[in-house]
């Protein structure tokens, strides 16, 4: 059976908190285990501040986020026409090197990349589609 | 929007944040979190504690002001720590490295005795 929960809106610096909370919502509608809603959540929120800081240069614009869930696989896909951007090719940063030689920032991406199952990204007609997947386990 | 809420306490030297905000995903607390910590080190703090028993949500924006704060508290020979991490935001710590460079205690006052 497939449940699925969308809304879109304008997005600024000022909705991050206010997404991130209908995230939840839909989250805990589709009832998913608490450490998978947990860990989505916190994936999907580092989706949506790149979205507004970089995709949008903070200057707002629409997010589209689409919540599906089909049996013990949830699929969060974050729709933007910001700047182009495929996370799936960002770097990953050295984490086992002292604090002092520690880069700082780019911590996003690769938070979203292990708190998720599978990440896709495609572009079509101007917006960015970026697609998140997690097994919940229950 | 809401900025940054912080408490902090000096008990026999060693100094207490207490994050009130149940929420950290904005950047403005961040650079406000980032700012905070800063001050303390150039100040002459020497031992941080970072209690944020109150926070469900953190984005790595905040990660990103801990380790900016870490490296500082390294170059002066300081100890930042944090105490009453919700489970979610340990694992976040801990899948960016981040546990390896900070000690977390269970709660405030396992902290206070281990700084001692």
């Amino acid at each position: 059976m497939m449940n699925e929960f969308s809304f879109e809106k304008k997005a600024t610096v000022e909705d991050i908190e206010e997404l991130s909370n209908l995230s939840d919502e839909a989250l805990k509608k589709l009832d998913i285990p608490e450490t998978a809603r947990q860990e989505l959540l916190m994936a999907l929120d580092e989706a949506i501040t790149n979205t507004v800081l970089h995709g949008y240069s903070g200057k707002g614009g629409l997010v589209k986020i689409v919540i599906r869930r089909k049996d013990d696989l949830v699929t969060l896909e974050l729709i933007d026409g910001g700047k182009k951007f495929d996370p799936t090719r960002y770097p990953e940063p050295n984490l086992n090197v002292p604090i002092e030689e520690r880069q700082i920032g780019g911590m996003g991406v690769p938070l979203i990349k292990k708190l998720t199952d599978g990440m896709e990204y495609h572009y079509v007609d101007a917006e960015n589609h970026l697609i998140l997947f997690k097994k919940t386990g229950g | 929007m809401a900025g940054l809420q912080v408490i902090q306490e000096n008990r026999n030297g060693i100094n207490i944040i207490r994050i009130r905000n149940p929420v950290l995903l904005e950047p403005q607390q961040a650079d406000e979190m980032t700012q905070l910590l800063s001050r303390e080190f150039e100040s002459g703090s020497l031992k941080v504690v970072i209690n944020i028993s109150n926070v469900t949500r953190m984005s790595s924006l905040f990660f990103r002001s801990f380790l900016i704060a870490g490296k500082k508290a390294k170059e002066r020979k300081a100890v930042m720590a944090f105490c009453n991490v919700a489970p979610t935001i340990k694992t976040g710590f801990d899948m960016m490295g981040l546990g390896a460079y900070f000690t977390m205690y269970p709660e405030e006052s396992v902290a206070l005795e281990n700084l001692k």
